[in-house]
């Protein structure tokens, strides 16, 4: 899928239906900008064209020809069988949200089931039910997102403190930051026993704060009722954490920042100098980051967000940082493992739309068929369906 | 005023006087050290000056939000103990010790500690509603509710109460609650009803919100009439308009208002698109108060929403997808309505534009929707006769000169055409179309220069919607330039065309198609053989000669079309899906640049939908 391809987004949900379908999928890693193989039926060559879709109809001697090339040594390229189309969860409030999730627009454009699920679903443990889970722009610290200065008299703002107070109520919490902490702490648990989790915007860094602050109160008294613990700083326990260690956190409740994680826009600078480049891995000895790579362009357009990119010094060791933008600290993708699962951390909040703010109207995919920002998105719904090869390194 | 102010500086001289300088810096100290987040330095500092003043409201306020800070809920609850002990009357004080309970987690003793203070001043008005305030403060709002309820039963006001429940069962989506409240304001002071309408409708879009409250509202009807205002308002926001229409009925008698409701609803319904209703209640108003000012304007609401009326159903039953084609039957039951409405307009409003407008809307639905070319022609004539200068006139040229091409009459379709290209206030688009359809009329007399010339003009603006016409005919001329003879045939089929003489059309572009030396002309008379058979509802034959036109492939620049054509046809004139959905399917994999992909997509998942 090179630059030739009309559609990139809705490639991955025609592929994503093969395999609901019972079919198998390789995704040829590298070659032509990632592209993938499926036998021929009328049934995708229908969905090709209804959804403009380029695709090649090739024959068996051909189709050879492209195996040899990509699985040649001399190609930095290599072929993963996809077997079967993973149980999606998206984590989404139930009702209206004055912001849009960018992976449910790539889900719904790309035609990919998935369930929303929310913390009574999660806390009942139903997340066995599903391989991959997205967290989007939800705070996992019980700060309501850090809108308090600017958003409290929201009327959106109001129903939403109500809603978690509620889920609080319900599920046997005092206090919504104690009932999240119990929501990272299952999601944390379902990574590592296998699953797939995939974060962007605000739940990547709230998400690990929220796990370093499990036996700590980080939230000021408009939040929780209650006063936060004065050292809490020292008290978080970096060891809990996916992704991030040694960060600062900021309980002051009038400022819209969880911690130093996130660049700030002053560091990002002018928006046409904001690119972020997608590194290069070894598609025979690290398939999982070049899945996740896969894309016609390395050098994609930034995109802010509440959390925007991650500061470079504040990762993991054993992270795996796959895309960042070149000569700064400032990293836009990651990746890593925990127990048998993994997890991949995006920042920003919409590839198409530079400063998505509270009430803006959803991204019109339609008009951005080629976007190589949601494709690192799509990359990460069919990685899970990706068989297990053993590992060269 | 004076008296006023004088005992508050009066207060304030005092709580800084019993201070010595030496505590006032002590007590600025200990706010720098919280400040900078050392609340146990602090706290060491308020404690001792708490010790050496324990009356002192501001060291007690102090120490209280300190303890909060450093979680020390027992410390808390001892300080507020001994104030209490100081001044046991101050009912705020138990607020603020349950309130400290709360804080720690104890939620069993900060119920206890309210429930006790209410009942140990129960005789006090006040008592309950401080104690809901603490705990709406710690967002208990279940517990708000029961104190609120409480002092509403024990109250000589009841209605005291029922603001902050409403607000309060809002917040907590108890609906049919927070509507009961609302509803005993309005009953108590009739006054209020906008202010409670429009916080009723704040939250009215909330799931279940809308019909939980009309249904609490439903039971006051009786009571006032605002209450009646209020459900009629609220069957709108649930787009129920004909309850709506029915309450206002009901309003009109009572209030005796004349229609003056009743009027606003309407157009207020037809700006909303729900033609029905609109034109039910300008009907009405027209039938029992044709004395009022605004039933001129009311008559008018009446015809545009007959029309609009009309023109929804016809829609539905004219053959629009093909290129060429007679009018549906009009059912003349439903046409003469919305013709009457009209004249009664032309009659109310003599010589005004309102009338003008009425006049060519006459003419639109007769030669159009009539297909009375006669008639229309009579009405388009008075606006171009008698009205020259109206913004209508041009539309009412066109209309004019359409008619005459369709009769045959060249001369005088293209003096009326020329009428509209030097109309002053006609507007450009007007003028390219005028432009266009000479450029027409010169080409059915074989005049082709002047017709090239015409089209230059018209090709010049690329934003008008004519200008893509203009090129496809300018090519077409310009590349038959030098076979005048089968060109000139052409523009006799296409000018029978205009006539709706289809079938005869059908025999001159199948002249030229299978003529030789044509062959500038094959790929469109063929394409024009097939479009004819459409017409004429020839539709087996049309499929056939479509298909041949798409075994062509790139040797036919219309293949594309005649296979969407195809869809088409399968879809509307035979009715069968599966077949169309091959067509649209075939079309998608053969032609992946043609311009009728979206629309072919489209015709795909609608089918599909259907299908299954």
């Amino acid at each position: 899928m090179d630059l030739t391809q009309t559609d990139h987004l809705k490639a991955y949900g025609i592929t994503f239906h093969a395999l609901e379908d019972g079919l198998k999928a390789d995704w040829l890693l590298n070659y032509r900008g990632g592209s993938f193989m499926i036998d021929q039926s009328d049934k995708i060559v229908s969905e090709c064209l209804l959804n403009e879709v380029l695709f090649e109809q090739i024959n068996l001697s051909q189709a050879s020809q492209i195996y040899a090339e990509v699985q040649s040594e001399d190609n930095n390229m290599d072929v993963v069988r996809l077997e079967k189309a993973p149980r999606i969860a998206v984590y989404v409030p139930p009702g209206f949200q004055p912001w849009d999730d960018a992976v449910t627009l790539a889900l719904e454009y790309a035609n990919v089931k998935y369930d929303k699920i929310w913390n009574d679903e999660i806390l009942r443990g139903d997340l066995e039910k599903y391989d991959w889970i997205h967290l989007h722009h939800e705070d996992f610290t019980g700060q309501y997102g850090k809108f308090y200065a600017s958003f409290s008299n929201a009327q959106w703002y109001i129903d939403q403190q109500i809603m978690y107070e509620n889920d609080a109520k319900k599920n046997g919490f005092n206090k919504v930051s104690d009932m999240m902490k119990a929501v990272s702490l299952t999601i944390k648990n379902f990574v590592g026993q296998g699953g797939f989790l995939f974060a962007m915007c605000s739940a990547t860094d709230s998400y690990d704060i929220s796990l370093a602050a499990e036996n700590v109160d980080i939230c000021a008294p408009v939040f929780d009722g209650d006063a936060a613990d004065p050292d809490a700083q020292s008290k978080l326990d970096f060891s809990k954490t996916f992704a991030f260690q040694n960060f600062k956190i900021d309980m002051n409740p009038y400022i819209y920042e969880y911690s130093d994680i996130d660049i700030q826009p002053a560091e990002i600078g002018l928006e046409q100098n904001d690119y972020f480049t997608l590194f290069d891995f070894s598609a025979k000895y690290d398939p999982v980051p070049t899945m996740l790579t896969q894309d016609h362009a390395n050098v994609i357009k930034g995109f802010m967000g509440q959390t925007t990119m991650f500061r470079k010094n504040l990762i993991k060791n054993s992270v795996i940082v796959m895309a960042e933008r070149q000569g700064t600290d400032q990293v836009k993708y990651i990746h890593g493992n925990f127990g048998r699962g993994t997890f991949t951390f995006y920042g920003g909040h919409d590839p198409e739309d530079y400063q998505h703010a509270v009430g803006d109207p959803p991204t019109d995919l339609s008009l951005h068929k080629n976007s190589p920002g949601y494709r690192l998105i799509l990359n990460n719904i069919l990685f899970p369906a990706a068989t297990k090869k053993k590992q060269k390194t | 005023m004076i008296k006023k102010i004088l005992p508050i500086i009066l207060f304030a001289f005092a709580l800084f006087a019993q201070q010595s300088p030496m505590d006032q810096n002590q007590f600025m100290l200990a706010e720098s050290y919280e400040q900078r987040g050392d609340f146990v330095k602090a706290v060491e500092i308020i404690e001792t000056l708490n010790k050496k003043d324990p009356a002192n409201i501001q060291y007690f306020n102090k120490l209280n939000s300190l303890y909060l800070q450093l979680k020390k809920y027992d410390e808390s609850a001892a300080l507020i103990n001994s104030r209490i002990n100081i001044t046991p009357q101050d009912i705020s004080l138990y607020g603020l010790l349950g309130s400290t309970y709360y804080t720690a987690g104890d939620r069993t003793k900060a119920y206890q500690v309210w429930d006790d203070t209410a009942e140990k001043f129960k005789t006090n008005p006040m008592t309950l509603r401080i104690i809901s305030n603490y705990a709406i403060e710690k967002r208990d709002f279940e517990k708000a509710i029961e104190y609120l309820n409480r002092g509403k039963e024990i109250s000589k006001d009841p209605f005291l109460y029922s603001y902050d429940l409403g607000e309060l069962y809002q917040i907590t989506m108890r609906y049919r609650e927070a509507a009961s409240e609302y509803c005993d304001l309005i009953k108590a002071n009739p006054s209020q009803y906008q202010q409670i309408e429009s916080k009723i409708l704040s939250y009215s879009n909330k799931p279940n919100a809308l019909d939980e409250t009309i249904e609490v509202v439903d039971k006051h009807k009786s009571d006032d009439i605002s209450f009646s205002y209020l459900l009629a308002r609220l069957y709108i926001e649930k787009k129920n308009y004909d309850e709506a229409f029915d309450l206002f009925k009901e309003i009109d008698k009572k209030q005796n208002t004349r229609g003056a409701d009743l009027f606003s609803f309407g157009e207020f319904v037809y700006r909303d698109g729900e033609y029905k209703t609109a034109s039910e209640v300008f009907k009405f108003l027209i039938d029992n108060y044709s004395d009022q000012q605004n039933i001129p304007l009311a008559k008018l609401g009446y015809a545009k929403t007959q029309e609009a009326l009309f023109i929804q159903k016809y829609n539905a039953t004219n053959p629009e997808w093909k290129s060429f084609f007679i009018p549906a039957k009009v059912d003349e039951n439903e046409i003469e309505p919305v013709i009457s409405a009209y004249q009664e307009i032309i009659k109310v409003y003599q010589h005004s534009e309102v009338a003008i407008e009425a006049n060519l809307r006459i003419g639109i639905l007769l030669a159009h929707y009539r297909n009375d070319i006669i008639e229309g022609e009579k009405y388009f004539s008075i606006i171009t006769e008698t009205y020259p200068m109206s913004k209508f006139a041009s539309l009412a040229f066109i209309e004019l000169g359409n008619i005459k091409m369709q009769q045959a009459k060249l001369d005088e379709a293209e003096k009326l055409f020329q009428s509209v290209v030097k109309l002053q206030r006609a507007n450009p688009e007007d003028k390219s179309y005028a432009n266009y359809q000479l450029a027409r009329i010169f080409s059915f007399r074989n005049d082709f220069e002047s017709a090239r010339k015409n089209l230059i003009s018209v090709m010049g603006n690329l934003k008008d919607n004519i200008a893509n016409d203009a090129i496809e005919l300018s090519i077409l001329l310009n590349t038959a330039k030098n076979d005048s003879s089968n060109l000139s045939l052409y523009c006799s089929a296409e000018f029978l065309t205009e006539q709706k003489r289809f079938s005869e059309a059908k025999d001159l572009y199948l002249q030229l198609s299978q003529n030789p030396q044509a062959f500038v002309f094959h790929s469109i008379a063929k394409l024009r053989v097939a479009e004819m058979l459409i017409a004429t509802d020839a539709f087996s034959a049309a499929i056939a000669d479509l298909s041949l036109i798409v075994e062509e492939a790139e040797k036919n620049i219309y293949a594309d079309k005649a296979l969407y054509l195809q869809g088409q046809i399968y879809q509307y004139g035979l009715k069968d899906s599966l077949k169309a959905v091959e067509s649209y399917e075939s079309l998608l994999a053969k032609f992946p640049k043609s311009l009728f992909l979206d629309e072919a997509r489209q015709n795909i998942i609608e089918l599909k939908k259907k299908l299954s």
